[in-house]
């Protein structure tokens, strides 16, 4: 690709081009509901993303592959770590059908966004200091496993919080139960086998867990845009995990730590 | 190095009354502190990250704290207000409820010193859109890793209450101990802090370099040297006996006191509390830019509020409207200030502070160019009690505190950062409210300047003596004018002009312009007070002494229905000042 090429005829770190941004909007308006700064990894095989929340109550796994681009070329790792709320909105400026492009100034240090369509604007934005550590995930045996329409997962959660702000996700392998208690008021919502919204449903054991909907609610709201199927994956008083497929040739994956319950 | 090993030194400290013991806690605290942190682990003692010159601040509003709890321990924002109504402290709050987490988190990591530090102070650096959320973010995110004393003292800190009664002293009393020999070796950690303003770096240059490079400690341009301070005696007897008989004193104008560093181009402000005030005088800036000759100078100087048509001083009050964040220039414009300058110590890279007074005020003389708005302040030398006692009235009558008796002896040095007896504040005990309005005689009147030039700057007023059938003056006045009136006094007051002072008045003041005692005007005073200048009610209350009424003020009323003689009576201000004379509290 001759666009790699700096005049001095290195090759740029990498050279990135999508033809319709929304997918990459999409993708960091879902990363962004739990971090401001993320180090997205841009490797030969595709652009990554792990980072937990700052109260470290969530985590996000992200990875697009490159199959996903239009263009993509990368020989090696670079880390950027930018400003998600910067990102967002220069991203925000492209229209339906516009064609974003991706590279690294390494003379200013400058992270170049370039949206191509009716007319060419060009986006300069700082990368910030890339932590060196790799964030690990959890390891955790579920005991749960439970499929439903990315949707659907999230009406249940609007009509809980009209009642409280956690919920208790349980299962006993035959359907999915959401239940929240509030100071005076309830709410029990069910979704069993069969179900529009209840793809499929599995359980080692009756398995049930409590979370904040303060995350939950923002994460589900993040990622709907990319997804109509989620996967749930839980234990007792254990973490969730929420497996958003993706349209796209990649992942979108969170973890949320529960709440212990005081009876 | 771990976070509750500060946290415990803090238990420990505020759990004693006696000093001694707060300073061996604090000992223990600094032996344990790795050199890489000291400074670190001394700003967060006092409760901040940076010395206060730098001018960050940590500023976590209540309510964001307490969201950053709800958020880290899962409960309610509900419940921990409830709580905190109980407790009257949201540290301990917090603490209550992190020992009864909700909350699960990932990878819990115990907090260090320069997780917290670099956290807090990333806290404070953030700015703009999305702040209030990045900061609830990074404290809920050290509060979700904090063991609940940690978090007791955290949310302390960031809301500015962490009052573990650590003074700046004590840490110079403990640094002493653990890093420089004993509390014997106190002073040269004292002056290298009065000269720098900085207890990190001292700390750290202590652990890196030993005590004796505390000794390179220098006044320096862009760091405050921490002010000198005044005691106070209320007779002029007694000061000039504590001063050994003679001393320089000089007006102790009612403004705010700032330290300026000049550095070029480059002008810096600080309040006494050694805040960078700078951004709030940008008139003060430019004066001292026209001003000083000196490239480089730090010097100190009170900045008043005055009228710019007139030259008088305005009442401290008037400053009050400088201290803001928005419309600045507006505000400069409206009550703007000039510098009294009355001390300097750094001129050209020659530190200044161990030289006597009377180098250090030649000096003062020498460094500045004549400038409608800054000067160096009004003094005398004083060597009887008389003359201080004048020099004290006119100074109380032109609108200023008091006075500030300087020591010239051969030890007058700057003493940063102590209060002693080599500068001594002669305030007033009692002050005169006035209430009412008076009604005055112009007797003279004095030429205007800048927007004045032309017209009169100020008019003279006296009271009439029926007594003697003279007109006693009591006041300069050139306030309360609207620029109406500007123009027509003069047109008004022509046809009675003279060529010398009318028989009638008696006036210790020279006029520019006198008149023939006609017309009368409304005046409002803030107070009446002693004074050795005007003639109204001489030698009545006291020798040598008339009254003056202080900060006079026209009220836009012409009594052209009084004559001359129905003025206020001199009897009268004197009973006046008789009745609402009362002690000042101070």
């Amino acid at each position: 690709m001759k666009y790699r090429h700096k005049k001095n005829g290195e090759l740029d770190l990498f050279k990135i081009r999508m033809s319709d941004a929304k997918l990459l909007r999409d993708a960091v308006t879902a990363i962004s509901t739990l971090i401001d700064e993320g180090t997205f990894v841009i490797g030969p095989d595709g652009i990554k993303l792990r980072a937990m929340d700052p109260s470290r109550v969530a985590m996000v796994d992200f990875a697009m592959q490159k199959t996903t681009f239009d263009e993509y070329a990368s020989d090696q790792e670079t880390k950027i770590c930018l400003n998600l709320g910067e990102l967002l909105k220069l991203l925000k400026r492209a229209g339906k059908d516009e064609a974003v492009e991706l590279y690294l100034d390494e003379g200013t240090g400058q992270f170049v966004i370039t949206i191509r369509g009716k007319y060419i604007r060009t986006f300069r934005m700082p990368t910030l200091e890339a932590s060196e550590e790799e964030q690990g995930l959890p390891k955790i045996t579920f005991n749960a496993k439970v499929t439903l329409t990315t949707d659907g997962l999230r009406q249940s959660l609007e009509d809980v919080a009209l009642v409280s702000d956690h919920v208790r996700i349980e299962t006993d392998g035959e359907k999915l139960a959401m239940n929240a208690k509030g100071d005076i008021m309830g709410a029990n919502i069910e979704l069993k086998k069969g179900s529009d919204a209840l793809l499929s449903v599995e359980a080692t054991e009756p398995s049930k867990s409590t979370f904040p909907l303060s995350y939950l609610s923002e994460i589900v709201k993040a990622a709907v845009a990319t997804s109509d199927i989620v996967t749930l994956e839980f234990s007792n008083d254990m973490p969730i995990r929420l497996d958003f497929k993706q349209t796209y040739d990649g992942t979108l994956v969170y973890y949320l730590a529960p709440r212990i319950e005081v009876e | 190095m771990r976070y509750s090993l500060v946290a415990d030194a803090y238990e420990r400290i505020e759990a004693t009354t006696k000093r001694l013991e707060m300073t061996d806690y604090l000992v223990d605290l600094l032996k344990k502190t790795p050199k890489t942190v000291i400074d670190k682990v001394v700003y967060l003692t006092q409760g901040k990250l940076y010395p206060d010159f730098i001018g960050i601040e940590i500023g976590i509003a209540e309510k964001l704290a307490i969201k950053a709890v709800a958020k880290a321990t899962g409960r309610s924002e509900e419940k921990i207000e409830a709580d905190l109504k109980q407790t009257g402290d949201l540290g301990e709050t917090a603490q209550k409820f992190l020992e009864n987490k909700q909350q699960v988190t990932f990878f819990p990591q115990p907090l260090t010193i320069e997780r917290v530090y670099e956290t807090l102070d990333k806290i404070a650096k953030s700015t703009g859109a999305g702040s209030v959320d990045q900061k609830l973010n990074l404290l809920a995110g050290l509060l979700a890793d904090a063991e609940p004393k940690e978090a007791k003292y955290l949310i302390r800190t960031v809301t500015g209450k962490l009052r573990v009664g650590i003074a700046d002293m004590t840490v110079l009393d403990a640094l002493a101990i653990a890093y420089g020999g004993g509390k014997d070796f106190r002073p040269l950690f004292e002056r290298a802090y009065n000269v720098s303003s900085d207890l990190g770096r001292v700390a750290k240059t202590v652990v890196e370099s030993g005590p004796e490079a505390l000794k390179n400690f220098s006044v320096s341009l862009g760091e405050p040297i921490r002010p000198m301070l005044a005691e106070r005696l209320s007779s002029p007897k007694e000061i000039l006996e504590k001063l050994g008989g003679i001393c320089i004193a000089e007006y102790k104008y009612d403004g705010e006191r700032v330290q300026v560093h000049k550095n070029g181009s480059e002008v810096t402000l600080f309040s006494r509390r050694l805040e960078n005030i700078t951004s709030q005088y940008p008139d003060a800036v430019e004066i001292v830019k026209e001003s000083l000759i000196p490239e480089k100078v730090i010097f100190e100087a009170e900045c008043v509020a005055v009228d710019i048509d007139t030259g008088e001083m305005k009442p401290f009050q008037e400053l009050m409207h400088r201290r803001r964040k928005y419309g600045i220039q507006e505000a400069a414009k409206e009550n703007p200030v000039s510098l009294f300058m009355f001390d300097v110590f750094y001129v050209d890279g020659r530190d200044l502070t161990l030289e006597t007074y009377p180098v250090r005020h030649k000096i003062l003389q020498t460094i500045v160019k004549k400038h409608d708005r800054i000067k160096v302040a009004d003094s005398v030398i004083a060597d009887n009690p008389e003359k201080l006692e004048k020099f004290f009235e006119e100074a109380i009558e032109n609108g200023c505190e008091g006075l500030i008796c300087k020591s010239i002896s051969d030890d007058s040095v700057y003493q940063a950062g102590a209060r002693g007896w080599l500068w001594i504040k002669y305030k007033r005990d009692y002050k005169s409210e006035m209430r009412d309005t008076v009604d005055l005689v112009v007797v003279g009147a004095f030429h205007g300047r800048g927007k004045r030039a032309g017209t009169y700057g100020a008019l003279l007023l006296a009271a009439y003596n029926p007594k003697k059938d003279t007109f006693e003056t009591v006041c300069k006045c050139g306030s309360g004018f609207t620029d109406e009136d500007l123009a027509n006094i003069p047109k008004m007051m022509t046809p009675y002009q003279m060529p010398h002072r009318h028989p009638r008045v008696e006036s210790k003041l020279e006029a520019d312009i006198w008149f023939e005692p006609k017309i009368v005007l409304e005046i409002i005073g803030a107070e009446i007070t002693l004074s050795p200048i005007h003639t109204c009610a001489e030698n009545i209350l006291r020798e040598g002494s008339g009254l003056a009424i202080r900060f006079p003020r026209f009220t836009g009323k012409f009594r052209s229905d009084k004559s001359a003689e129905d003025a206020t009576a001199v009897d009268e201000i004197v009973e006046m000042y008789r009745s609402q004379l009362k002690t000042i509290e101070s």
